[in-house]
């Protein structure tokens, strides 16, 4: 499991929303809420978000970087 | 399901997905709005030796750029963080401006936060919006509301997000000639014409009691955004914080308050970066911390500020602007004294295990108590028990 783990790379963290500040740079705190469960919930929701858009980007645009 | 995820392509890189980090890499969406960092392996890359060992996020080019376009304002705000004055001093034109969002959208940058000081006419910020637009970057704005009306409210569509600056209900605002009634009226029409409307809110020693006045209020009125700011030491706010700025005891409890009213009013609160010493303090995880994307001080790395005269700074906030100009943008190690202080980090921060998340606190704030940028945050609720 760790050795897949590690062979697929993992997500380091999360920003949701954009700062909408122009002077200081904020974080959605309501993650906190419920434990750890809802920031593992996002790194897993980031997490697959990412693989599926960067593998759909990539079949339609070739090679991404 | 491609309805509802949208990648941003790197500013300034046609058919760029990821942008290339020394951590791995950097992907934006629009749809849904987040921020993805990555590791090489994720992208199928192996680690390069000149990776940073640190296992820090510090990104190749700033995420955001924070742009006040103007110095020159009628609304008097009392703790104005760029003591914007009605004569005050001459500004970048649109052309210029053009310039500065070229220079970001090379370096990739995603983000810009524009906001003036409210004699900008708004007009001029949603051109520059548009010209934001045409190269890849999402713009967003802060605004008091100030001679906003639904007319000029239909164009603002153009912003990723806008958010008004409110600093509580009722008496707790304190935005000069701009009342509460005023604003109240410019957050309703606002919300009548943008899917994305939400709250800065300015707090202090005065207003803390009053935060679940605010959300109940926000609730009311179908806000649920809500961007909470820790009352900073510069323009003319440096002569009033020592009035302004929160306890020692409402530091220790902020985070549980906001929580607890983000329970209660099914809000979403957002804390700013110089509130990262309290989140800290109130014990969570700092691997937790890092993952959900909490920053404290990261000035020059994650952010850039660009005021109204060009003038480059690490973040808005720091007062020995004028040193820089837009025009150094993307020049390495200029903003060494923001990115380089975890590494001389003193005591107690250099011990403490959220020095990664918090960076030592709002430097900002720091040299305004102590006069010593490097000081640790005296803010910060660890800093003041070791005292």
């Amino acid at each position: 499991m760790n050795r897949k783990a590690k062979t697929k790379g993992s997500v380091l963290s999360v920003r949701t929303g954009s700062n909408p500040n122009s002077s200081s740079l904020g974080v959605d705190v309501t993650w906190l809420l419920g434990g750890g469960v809802l920031v593992g919930l996002l790194t897993m929701v980031g997490q697959t978000l990412t693989r599926w858009a960067l593998t759909r980007a990539k079949s339609k645009h070739g090679q991404m970087d | 399901m491609g309805k509802w995820i949208e990648l941003q392509a790197v500013p300034g890189a046609r058919d760029r997905w990821v942008r290339a980090e020394p951590f791995g890499g950097t992907v934006s969406f629009r749809r849904p709005e987040m921020l993805v960092m990555v590791d090489h392996a994720f992208l199928g890359q192996r680690q390069p030796k000149s990776a940073t060992a640190s296992g820090r996020l510090d990104p190749a080019a700033p995420y955001e750029a924070h742009l006040t376009v103007g110095h020159r304002c009628t609304v008097g705000c009392p703790g104005c963080y760029i003591d914007a004055r009605e004569d005050g001093p001459a500004e970048l034109g649109f052309d210029e401006w053009q310039r500065v969002l070229d220079k970001l959208a090379s370096l990739g940058v995603f983000h810009v936060a524009l906001g003036a000081g409210e004699s900008t006419p708004l007009a001029f910020l949603i051109d520059l919006a548009h010209y934001a637009r045409g190269l890849g970057i999402t713009p967003n704005l802060s605004t008091a509301g100030l001679h906003l009306t639904p007319r000029l409210a239909q164009k603002l569509g153009v912003f990723g997000r806008v958010h008004l600056s409110l600093d509580g209900a009722g008496r707790d605002h304190m935005r000069g000639r701009v009342g509460f009634a005023s604003a109240l009226m410019s957050l309703r029409i606002l919300r009548a014409y943008h899917p994305r409307v939400g709250v800065n809110c300015v707090v202090t020693r005065a207003s803390f009691p009053g935060l679940g006045r605010l959300f109940r209020m926000l609730k009311r009125e179908g806000v649920v955004d809500v961007e909470l700011l820790r009352f900073k030491p510069a323009g003319r706010g440096a002569e009033l914080f020592a009035q302004m700025d929160l306890t020692t005891e409402q530091k220790r409890t902020v985070v549980q308050k906001v929580l607890q009213l983000a329970r209660r009013y099914r809000m979403r609160p957002r804390l700013d970066c110089s509130f990262a010493p309290m989140v800290c303090a109130a014990g969570y995880d700092p691997t937790r911390l890092v993952r959900m994307g909490l920053a404290g001080c990261v000035g020059g790395s994650w952010l850039v500020a660009v005021d109204g005269r060009g003038c480059l700074s690490a973040c808005s906030f720091d007062n020995t602007a004028g040193a820089l100009s837009w025009s150094d943008l993307g020049r390495p190690g200029m903003m060494t004294p923001f990115t380089n202080w975890i590494d001389q980090a003193p005591s107690p921060c250099a011990e403490c295990r959220w020095l990664q998340v918090c960076r030592g606190g709002c430097h900002v704030v720091a040299r305004h108590l102590t006069g010593d940028f490097n000081a640790p945050d005296p803010g910060c609720p660890l800093v003041q028990a070791q005292a």
